[in-house]
């Protein structure tokens, strides 16, 4: 039996330990089905003021204004914040590109994203809140969201036992994940985005319309974008393992170039669309990434009221 | 373009190692497993040609700058612009310039000179060279003379054209000289030259010395010959060897002897002769390569101070050799001593002065004990017909042959034994049957042929008896031979004067020489000879003639050119008149094989070039491997700029660089 990566070795417990200081919010009010640590859409029972509203018959009287009335002589109804949970998807590439690793020692994209989705839902369950997982490679493989430790485990068995293999095809992918998934969600996509910009941004379109709260990882290998070769290289793709003999010194111009506008692309669209995106190099420390990403969260609630 | 080290440029192929290194490393590619191929496929199609044409143009360098390494190891010559650009300029230039009268010959097709030929080439080199000093040093003057601008070398009087000789190692010599004594730090030695062999003399041993004086200047002192030798064109050349005014009573007989030479032609050429101003025109039947010719003239009038007169022929290839000059005056009284105490001694004053009625021509016969009373100083020519002399006689002999006299011995009979200037006398040797003379030289000295043509009769002496003489030089030159090839007259030139030596007595126990029909001749022609000496020259050779400080001489023409220091021509001062031509080696039509040059003057860096008659003004040579090393550097320089510039080299994001790790760390 090949060794299964059921080991969890890519669980830190000392990057957990320290991220569990922070809550990791989301940007858009959530509808969860129990209480929890995020705003809700819905009027609840806590004790934030939310709004005024004219009394409707069949409203409970207990939440009449009387010093509205005394003054006013109108009925209004004194209207409260409400508190829920939050469902997150991670949605984690696991097509052969993800293999890659100019330096191997240092492991591939995939044991980067793996590391990123674990310890991202390692938090999250801790703070009540409920997470899936869809892998998506030659096959997809679904979790749906749970917020209990049982399904924690299983989440992480999932993560090692996953593979990356084949070829992918991210745009109807996270379409159909999009469609299928209708309920306000935090999605959160791990991958390399190997395709065109266009349709992956249609794509981001499509999971903001159902008012998802998106954020992704970009995950480059920094050769990715230096190119750094010097001689005559034969690329072979690791997903088509369509090949192309060409001499690097030639190519490097052009090749970034086409690098550097599929980045400005990607990162334009996401900014227009509210995607929150993070291009990540692979020999940056996952945990200063996530950090960052939990940082930023905590900062944009602060300004929006919570 | 020529190369010193041709073989190299079998190497030339391998200037295209770069681009085999670049083909075989497109083979030997290595795979590398590559996700971002969508980007790989968009660059490879996209504008990529730019970056091929940079990768082009940098193995276009490489090639450069091995094929440049490569050939400035085969060390190229060139001429005109790039020779000199790349050559490097010599701090000094010494222009060596031959402006013989050989000189002025120009090439069939060419109405140009060699001379004015070689200085084109030579002001034209001289242009290229800015910033070097330039010195020339003709071959008259052999002094010296810095150029300030070398465009006037064509207009200078140093380098007009003379009908003088040159001498080239002498010039070298000077040259040396100069470079010896100013030090510059870089020097090139410039030659042009017909390679006349009178000129160069190449047996001569001074080449030795030359060449060893070279090899001692600073390293890269360079000589360029300009070879300005070419073939025969038609020439025809005449020289005057001599114009004698006989005399007799009142009236006069100028016997004028011409010798013409002919480069190949034959046929009637028309001659034209002014004498006194008056001109006529004969007919010249030319049918050997060499011919003497006399021609004689009536002169009614015999004047104090004689006459003058030119010969010339029609124009060739050679305009410098085409006229002679010629000072005719009435004989000097000649005095002959004679030191005999034999039978023989009336014989030799006969022979000496055969005409007791004329004043020109006296003869005295000393007894071998009043020697010492010649009078040496009004004496043209001595026959020594004695033993050895005293050593006080013998010192005065010396002096009167040094300065320009004639000595003829004649055996002094015995077992022979030395006499006087080292003269070696055999034991005289009698025969039954006479020994006869079968050779002589019948161009020059005193058995040549006479002015009509017709041979000496030596042929009919009947030698009874001989004692043959050795002359201890090795200058010496045996005018007439027996049949055993033992010398009959044989004789050397001692500073001024010569000496002979003849091995037979006009006795009648010894020889038929007494009947007169040799003896007479030969002792008119070495009283002739000898003088010379007494009376200034009415003739001499441009060049080896100068005029003294106190003289002032004018020319008798005004239709050419005249400096009497190079010029042939007709010069006058006071009463005394004076007849200059070319030196008679200049006719010599012999040349140096060109390829003997690196013989002459080994281990000097020497650069011939030959045939330079024909190369256009821009073709002087140079050796261009500096700027060949220099221009592959250029190329080295260029293609690290290239291969270090930006399409080059990975580049680093320049938009958003992703964050360090510092950064990311909370």
């Amino acid at each position: 039996m090949p060794e299964t990566r059921n080991s969890l070795d890519f669980l830190d417990q000392g990057v957990i330990g320290r991220l569990s200081r922070l809550v990791l919010n989301v940007r858009n009010p959530m509808l969860g089905s129990v209480n929890g640590l995020h705003r809700s859409a819905t009027r609840g029972a806590s004790v934030e003021f939310a709004e005024y509203r004219k009394y409707a018959p069949g409203d409970d009287i207990k939440f009449l204004d009387w010093r509205v009335f005394a003054r006013t002589d109108k009925f209004f109804i004194r209207e409260f914040e409400a508190d829920t949970n939050l469902r997150c998807y991670v949605v984690v590439d696991t097509s052969a590109s993800m293999k890659f690793a100019s330096q191997p020692a240092s492991g591939t994209r995939f044991d980067y994203a793996r590391k990123l989705a674990a310890t991202m839902a390692h938090l999250l369950v801790h703070q009540g809140d409920a997470v899936g997982l869809s892998c998506f490679g030659e096959k997809t493989t679904d979790l749906p969201p749970r917020h209990t430790p049982s399904h924690l485990r299983q989440l992480y068995q999932t993560l090692a036992e996953a593979q990356p293999h084949g070829e992918s095809n991210i745009v109807q992918t996270l379409h159909d994940f999009a469609e299928r998934i209708r309920q306000r969600a935090l999605v959160v996509i791990i991958s390399d985005f190997f395709t065109e910009p266009e349709p992956l941004l249609e794509c981001f379109k499509h999971l903001r319309f159902y008012k998802h709260d998106v954020a992704a990882f970009h995950l480059l290998d920094r050769q990715e974008y230096d190119f750094d070769f010097t001689r005559p290289v034969r690329f072979v793709d690791m997903e088509s393992g369509a090949d192309l003999i060409t001499d690097p010194a030639i190519v490097r111009e052009a090749y970034q170039e086409a690098v550097e506008e599929y980045l400005s692309t990607l990162r334009h669209g996401c900014q227009q669309f509210q995607v929150d995106y993070h291009l990540t190099y692979l020999d940056q420390s996952f945990e200063g990434v996530l950090t960052q990403f939990m940082l930023k969260r905590i900062r944009a609630s602060k300004k929006g009221g919570r | 373009m020529a190369y010193l080290q041709p073989w190299m440029l079998w190497l030339l192929p391998a200037a295209l190692l770069p681009v085999i290194i670049h083909l075989l490393n497109r083979l030997r590619y290595r795979t590398v497993h590559w996700a971002a191929m969508i980007f790989l496929l968009k660059a490879n199609k996209a504008a990529t040609r730019r970056a091929k044409i940079r990768q082009y143009i940098l193995l276009f360098f490489r090639v450069l700058v091995l094929l440049f390494f490569l050939w400035a190891m085969a060390r190229p010559i060139t001429g005109g612009w790039i020779g000199a650009a790349a050559g490097g300029v010599p701090e000094v230039v010494v222009v060596l310039l031959d402006r013989s009268a050989s000189m002025e010959a120009h090439a069939p097709e060419q109405q140009e000179s060699k001379r004015a030929h070689a200085i084109a080439l030579l002001a034209e080199a001289a242009k290229q060279s800015a910033g070097s000093r330039f010195v020339l040093i003709e071959n008259v003057l052999r002094q010296p003379l810095e150029i300030a601008d070398t465009a006037t070398l064509a207009a200078m009087q140093m380098a007009e054209p003379t009908d003088t000789a040159a001498d080239i190692p002498a010039m070298l010599r000077t040259a040396l000289d100069y470079l010896t004594k100013n030090k510059p730090g870089s020097a090139e030695v410039w030659l042009a030259s017909d390679l006349q062999t009178s000129n160069w003399r190449p047996e001569s041993p001074e080449w030795q010395d030359i060449a060893a004086r070279f090899a001692g200047l600073p390293a890269g002192t360079r000589v360029r010959i300009l070879d300005l030798s070419s073939a025969a064109g038609t020439n025809l050349s005449v020289a005057v060897k001599s114009a004698d005014l006989r005399v007799r009573g009142d009236k006069g007989q100028l016997v004028l002897a011409l010798e013409i030479k002919s480069s190949g032609q034959t046929g009637t050429f028309p001659l034209l002769l002014t004498r006194d101003g008056a001109t006529s025109q004969s007919d010249l039947a030319i049918t050997a390569p060499v011919q003497r010719r006399a021609l004689k003239f009536d002169v009614p009038k015999i004047e104090p101070e004689g006459g003058w007169g030119k010969v010339e022929l029609p124009a060739d290839d050679h305009p410098g050799d085409n006229a002679a000059y010629f000072v005719y005056r009435p004989p000097t009284p000649l005095a002959t001593a004679i030191v005999s105490d034999t039978p023989s001694a009336p014989r030799f004053a006969l022979a000496a002065a055969p005409d007791r009625t004329r004043a020109d021509r006296t003869a005295e016969v000393f007894g071998a004990a009043r020697a010492d009373s010649i009078r040496w100083k009004e004496t043209a020519l001595i026959i020594w017909q004695a033993p050895a002399p005293t050593d006080a006689v013998s010192k005065q002999l010396q002096q009167f042959v040094e300065s320009g006299g004639v000595l003829v011995c004649f055996p002094p009979g015995g077992d022979g034994g030395a006499g006087p200037l080292g003269i070696a006398w055999g034991a005289a040797e009698n025969a039954r049957d006479p020994f006869r003379v079968t050779a002589w030289d019948e161009l020059d000295g005193p058995f040549a042929k006479t002015d009509s043509g017709a041979s000496l009769p030596l042929a009919r002496l009947e030698i009874k008896r001989r004692q043959p003489a050795h002359l201890a030089s090795e200058t010496a030159h045996v005018f007439a031979t027996f049949a055993d090839g033992q010398p009959f007259l044989t004789g050397q030139r001692i500073g001024a004067g010569h000496v002979f030596a003849c091995a037979t007595l006009p006795d009648s126990e010894w020889s038929t020489l007494g009947e007169g029909f040799v003896l007479l001749p030969m002792i008119q022609r070495l009283l002739a000879l000898g003088g010379a000496h007494l009376v200034p020259p009415a003739m001499a050779s441009a060049g080896e003639w100068q005029p003294s400080s106190d003289e002032t001489w004018a020319s008798l023409e005004t239709d050419r050119r005249h400096d009497p220091r190079w010029h042939a021509g007709l010069y006058q001062s006071g009463s005394r008149r004076l007849a200059l031509n070319r030196p008679d080696l200049e006719d010599a039509l012999d040349l140096v094989d060109a390829k003997r040059l690196p013989e002459l003057l080994h281990d000097v860096k020497l650069t011939v070039m030959t045939g330079a008659l024909e190369l256009k003004a821009d073709r002087l040579q140079s050796e261009i491997w500096p700027a060949m090393i220099l221009a592959a550097m250029l190329f080295m320089c260029a293609e690290m700029l290239l291969a270090t510039s930006k399409a080059m080299i990975p580049q680093k994001p320049k938009l958003k660089a992703a964050p360090k790790r510092e950064e990311a760390l909370v």
